[in-house]
């Protein structure tokens, strides 16, 4: 009984979603409401995500591990987060700057790391990688793709010049389109696995 | 007295017009139909193992007893290899009766049993033949009764549990033998009896009491302890030397009986009918490689690597950030000069300078703090532009840090002082959002009594709509369904360096109708719309970064290629 | 410009970055400390996002200011979301099938929906396209370069997509098996590979424009708050 009622909902809303392509106007205010329930659904997820997060530092504060003392930062930020936010609205400028000043340094300075650990691993590419047919592509288009986005590579604004250097921008995106038809197909398979319930995501 | 026929392969009961076995297959045509004997009647004549007590017996306990154990304890009494107790009711007697008139079949097996190797696993076949007819339609009752002889098979261990000190006193003979029985058994079954006595004392032998008596739970768990044996694989060697020994002793309290055994596992013997799920297998498959990476060789150098690659790191690190710090403080700025303009910034160009005053624009964003640099150098110029053309924006978010970024780069362009930008909230999943969006302006009815959506959107639907974001997978979702829900909208990107090779498709396409990205694109918005400087010297730090690359790239190959050659030549 | 507000917050800024780049030097306290920082600061802003965002305007507003169908309209998600936080507990995990049911269907049928019409089909519409006399003439003296372009395309894609393998992978691929495909199958995907690294090479070159435009900001805040200590001493 559980398993044909998990299987009927996973059936109505798949088949009303993909129908709503074909009619959106007939079943526009339904899968509206679908799709407002399945939002909630998904901000719950993430609380019970965090939730489990939350218990496991405070499991391992409690425990007095070894990194105990990180566990203990980390409650502490996320309950100085949550107090600032109510004390203060969720827009309010004090708390939107705490948000900024914190995310903002930590992310972009994570990614700047990024680029030396890119440069560093270039180095070791072809040493890595070998000297493969997709090695040789890769390293030729990616330093031609430097050179074009650094200048470097300069062949004027106009005529035949100008039409190398098109081309030479645009050979990527070949490669590029059957790798969006792959990840399409992909997708597309995937997907009727579920709704064909032969993958059960969902778990029974 | 039944007629059923013994199949001579397993020894398991048929009807008597069977004409394969139900357990093995085997062919039954040609057997003569035996006269089943009832255990109730006649188990004292059969084994004189059992007392009162064991009475009422079932087809199970014939199935396991009536043939090698029969044999075999006959055999084995003879030869006298082990100390057994003499049965009270004269097993000697009984088994010289039977031996009178013994069918040819049942002959046949005794050679087997004392002969051939494999005799072990036609007992094993019985268990599961006795097993198999378990699941049929026998009443648990019958399994119940079987309290003392499985309390009998349980062991010494038990037994000695829970005996009285005076009665063990008492017993001494009886303790003897069954110490020196102890010490002869393999080490698993002791372990077995270990872990069942131990359950015993834990439950105050409640377990007897209820479903553990039945013979069947007491099979299975005589199996799993076993299994567990081998799989815990604390003491590996106790599994081998069982699998070696030549005999099995069975306690059964005063009744010891060997059983001879081949060295062939007992549980090799005959392979069990499994079934197994696709997950089991690829639980299976991946516990097997996950055994086989566990004894694969380590790279002894793992360490010493890392400290390599550590400052290689730092090398490179030093030598990136004193080339842009260099570049950035130090010398004037740099020309804009940076090729043709490529079609898709042409396309962003011409939909920016098209765009009708007081459009109606939604702007969508999706990137993370890390890249809010790259995006607001490009965006910046745009959104004044938009701002200079009392455009009505409204804002949707489907990016974590959407909001507050938000409202960063427009207050930083004063665009929030104006009346003209609604927020429509944030979406947790682009395509999530996009679909809704979709499916609010397409509708032309609404369900009565439902809750305000939340959604205030223009009352004419969107002019055009512009997407910020970082990732290629994030633009991709809001295209996908954008493209196909509200087909007569254009739809402009202003994306990260990293995203754009991976959406010049869908430009090509023409399900965008132009994009803009990364510093370059910047440099040129700055000179089309005339919004001030933003960028500065940061193009002359962004190209050094860039031929840095390019140049450790084209360095690293070379010196890869001279240490294949250098390689080459020495073998 | 208020000092203690604003210098507050750019010191911190300031501190933050110096304890991530330092990541540079090898995995330290100081990098491991920073990142839990943000962990802890992220999860709560989630938190308070996902109420304010979602719960409010989704749930609880409605229920606050709506009439009462609109409220029995609600009773559906209420019980999914009282579902789903029940599956938690132990012994009851059978409960969340139901609200995941939900999301898996809501989520492969837009996917499906997102694959098919809004990437398969436009994309090889594009190639078909491509090969249309009327677009090789529409820019005169660039026919044979716009007839090479559409091959180029053509075989480029078909060869990427000849590459990947859509089946069902029972086990690991040996050179037996890869010559039992075709044999222009298995051409196809070597021209399929050169393609891909054409690809991915370009992505490699937008993945570390990025990355350092990320760096040279982060460069530049240094530089100034370094200025602007040493300025006001």
């Amino acid at each position: 009984m559980k398993k044909i009622l998990t299987v009927s909902i996973l059936l109505l809303i798949g088949l009303t979603v993909l129908a709503g392509y074909f009619f959106p106007q007939a079943l526009g205010p339904i899968l509206n409401l679908v799709i407002d329930w399945g939002i909630l659904l998904i901000g719950t997820a993430a609380l019970i995500g965090i939730g489990y997060l939350i218990k496991s530092h405070i499991s391992r504060v409690a425990r007095r591990d070894k990194q105990s003392f990180l566990s203990f930062v980390l409650l502490l930020a996320f309950s100085a987060t949550i107090i600032v936010g109510l004390i203060f609205s969720f827009n309010h400028p004090i708390f939107t700057d705490l948000m900024i000043n914190v995310q903002y340094p930590v992310e972009t300075s994570l990614l700047a790391v990024l680029a030396v650990v890119l440069l560093t691993a270039s180095f070791r590419l072809i040493s890595t990688r070998g000297w493969t047919p997709m090695s040789i592509a890769f390293l030729c288009s990616a330093v031609v793709t430097l050179g074009l986005d650094a200048g470097s590579i300069y062949l004027g604004t106009e005529g035949a010049g100008a039409e190398i250097l098109n081309f030479l921008r645009r050979l990527p995106m070949v490669g590029v389109r059957g790798i969006l038809l792959g990840m399409g197909l992909g997708g597309l398979i995937v997907g009727l696995r579920v709704l064909l319930t032969i993958e059960k995501p969902y778990g029974e | 007295m039944t007629d059923k026929l013994i199949c001579p392969e397993c020894g398991a009961e048929n009807v008597e017009d069977a004409e394969f076995c139900h357990f093995c297959h085997a062919d039954l045509k040609g057997d003569t139909t035996v006269e089943f004997i009832d255990p109730q009647q006649n188990d004292q004549d059969d084994f004189g193992l059992l007392n009162g007590k064991e009475e009422d017996l079932t087809d199970i306990l014939h199935a396991l007893k009536q043939t090698e154990e029969e044999a075999v304890l006959a055999d084995e009494t003879q030869e006298d290899q082990l100390p057994i107790d003499e049965p009270e009711d004269g097993f000697d007697e009984g088994e010289a009766q039977e031996d009178e008139g013994i069918p040819d079949w049942l002959h046949r097996i005794r050679q087997r049993a004392t002969e051939e190797d494999d005799s072990l696993g036609e007992i094993t076949q019985k268990i599961s033949a006795a097993k198999e007819s378990l699941k049929g339609d026998k009443p648990e009752e019958q399994h119940e009764n079987f309290e003392s002889w499985i309390e009998k098979l349980r062991g010494p261990v038990g037994g000695f549990v829970n005996k009285e000190p005076d009665a063990a006193a008492s017993d001494d003979a009886f303790d003897e033998k069954d110490e020196e029985i102890q010490e002869k058994e393999p080490d698993w079954l002791q372990k077995i009896r270990v872990a069942e006595g131990k359950e015993i004392v834990q439950d105050d032998q409640e377990s007897l009491d209820h479903g553990e008596n039945s013979l069947l739970n007491w099979l299975a768990a005589l199996e799993d302890s076993e299994e567990d044996t081998a799989e815990v694989g604390d003491e590996p060697d106790l599994v081998d030397e069982d699998m070696e020994s030549e005999s099995v002793e069975i306690d059964e309290s005063a009744e010891t009986r060997e059983i001879p055994i081949d060295e062939t596992p007992l549980y090799e013997a005959i392979p069990p009918k499994l079934t197994i799920t696709k997950e089991e297998r690829n639980q299976a498959d991946q516990l097997t490689s996950m055994i086989l990476d566990e004894n694969a060789p380590r790279p002894v150098r793992a360490i010493k690597r890392r400290s390599k690659l550590g400052a290689a790191r730092f090398f490179f690190a030093i030598l990136l950030i004193l080339s842009m710090s260099l570049s950035l403080f130090i010398g004037g700025t740099t020309g804009n000069q940076s090729g043709p303009i490529q079609p898709h910034t042409a396309g962003f160009l011409s939909w920016i300078s098209d765009l009708e005053e007081s459009s109606s624009i939604l702007l969508v964003f999706d990137y993370q703090p890390a890249y809010a640099s790259e995006i607001n150098l490009v965006s910046t110029p745009i959104l004044q532009s938009l701002v200079s053309k009392d455009s009505e924006i409204s804002l949707i978010s489907s990016s974590v840090s959407g909001t507050i970024l938000q409202r960063q780069l427009l207050g930083e362009i004063h665009a929030l002082e104006t009346d003209s930008i609604v927020d429509l909230g944030y979406f947790p999943i682009g395509a999530y959002g996009a679909f809704g969006l979709g499916m609010v302006t397409s509708a032309n009815w609404q369900i009565v009594g439902l809750p305000e959506s939340s959604k205030a959107l223009p009352d004419g639907g969107f002019d055009s709509i512009l997407i910020l974001s970082d990732t290629a997978e994030g633009v991709r979702t809001w295209i996908e369904q954008l493209t196909v829900l509200m087909p007569d909208i254009p739809i402009s990107l202003v994306v990260t360096a990293q995203s754009m090779p991976m959406l010049v498709p869908y430009f090509d396409s023409g399900q965008i109708t132009g994009m803009v990205s990364g510093l370059n694109d910047g440099v040129i918005l700055e000179s089309e719309l005339s919004t001030g400087i933003l960028i500065g010297n940061r193009r002359r730090a962004y190209q050094v970064g860039l031929v840095m690359l390019a140049a450790i790239m084209v360095i690293g190959a070379v010196n890869a290629g001279n240490q294949n050659h250098e390689e080459g030549g020495a073998a | 410009m208020t000092f203690s507000y604003e210098i507050l917050w750019i010191v911190f800024s300031f501190l933050l970055t110096l304890m991530v780049l330092s990541y540079l030097l090898g995995d330290n306290i100081f990098f491991r400390f920073a990142s839990h920082l943000f962990i802890g600061v992220m999860a709560g802003y989630v938190v308070l996002l996902i109420s304010n965002q979602i719960l409010w305007p989704y749930l609880v507003r409605p229920i606050v200011n709506g009439t009462l169908p609109g409220v029995l309209w609600l009773g559906i998600p209420v019980v999914l979301i009282f579902m789903l936080v029940l599956s938690q507990f132990k012994g009851l995990t059978w409960i969340g099938s139901l609200p995941l049911a939900y999301m898996a269907g809501l989520a492969a049928a837009i996917a499906v929906g997102g694959a098919v019409f809004g990437t398969l089909l436009p994309q090889s519409r594009a190639i078909v396209d491509s090969f249309d006399p009327a677009m090789w003439y529409a820019v005169p003296n660039q026919t044979w370069f716009r007839i090479l372009d559409a091959v180029l395309m053509l075989v480029g894609t078909v060869g990427t997509l000849s590459y990947f393998h859509f089946g069902r992978k029972r086990k690991s691929m040996t050179e037996e098996d890869l010559e039992k495909r075709p044999a222009i199958l298995e051409g196809l995907s070597k021209v399929g590979q050169v393609f891909i690294g054409i690809s991915l090479g370009a992505v490699f070159a937008g993945v570390f424009s990025s990355s350092l435009l990320a760096l040279i900001d982060r460069l530049l805040f240094i530089g100034q708050f370094i200025n602007n200590l040493f300025r006001s001493f």
